[in-house]
């Protein structure tokens, strides 16, 4: 559940959003008042569209978001590699391991703008 | 629950914690944003079933579910109200609704109908848990 890794995030001191599925996610991201930097998701989600849909609904619509995706079949994992800029992050995970690729995704981000 | 550092969180610094349940992804993003700005922790479900289910892993004790009545899935508000009600007599519940009904048939701890002013529901759930 969510719950845990968003709580870990805020307590880390980022603002998190929490989407229930990839039809909430693109919600969110299409609300233009709503700053969003990184995307964490996970692959394997109920409704129509699966992190893997999600990942690419994102690179055609909001191609300046970073995105990390999380799953448990290693062939879905290795696909990931395709969609996103880290990772994948294996199932289950360890909270610090998802900050951990988030710092790395926003500290590249950074060091890209300075230049 | 683990910090950021690896620590506890200490008791003290979260007021109550709220179980906002609402299937609309930006009044509950809203809600809950304000509810944390307040000092609040709070835990978010999109539907009565992630409610529930929320409620059943028991790994923190929610004080107050603020939820909406009409959602999609197996067990909307009103459903979930009788479910918390009878197995979690002690959590204040708050029900919101864009229909403002003649009567709610299911007890509950207040009600604000939608659009509503979160600081009005956050006052709210002050006194309740005063």
């Amino acid at each position: 559940m969510r719950m845990p890794i968003s709580q870990y995030l805020r307590d880390c001191g980022y603002k998190v959003i929490e989407a229930a599925n990839a039809d909430e996610a693109i919600h969110v991201l299409l609300h233009k008042e709503t700053v969003v930097h990184v995307v964490f998701s996970d692959i394997e989600m109920p409704g129509a569209v699966d992190g893997f849909g999600l990942a690419k609904w994102i690179r055609e619509n909001r191609s300046g978001l970073d995105v990390l995706l999380a799953g448990t079949v290693s062939r879905a994992v290795e696909s990931a590699k395709d969609l996103c800029e880290q990772g994948p992050v294996p199932k289950p995970y360890q909270a610090q391991t998802v900050h951990n690729h988030i710092r790395r995704l926003l500290a590249a981000r950074d060091a890209a703008a300075r230049r | 629950m683990v910090r950021c550092d690896g620590e506890p969180v200490p008791e003290s610094r979260v007021k109550a914690v709220v179980l906002v349940v609402e299937d609309e992804v930006l009044v509950r993003m809203m809600m809950a944003d304000k509810l944390r700005d307040e000092g609040y922790l709070v835990i978010e479900a999109a539907t009565g079933d992630e409610a529930l289910q929320v409620l059943r892993h028991n790994s923190v004790d929610v004080q107050v579910i603020v939820t909406d009545v009409r959602m999609p899935g197996a067990i909307d508000g009103l459903g979930l109200a009788r479910e918390v009600r009878s197995r979690h007599p002690l959590i204040k519940i708050v029900l919101t609704s864009a229909h403002l009904p003649k009567h709610l048939p299911v007890d509950h701890d207040g009600f604000f109908a939608k659009p509503y002013d979160p600081a009005t529901i956050i006052s709210h759930i002050k006194t309740l848990l005063d």
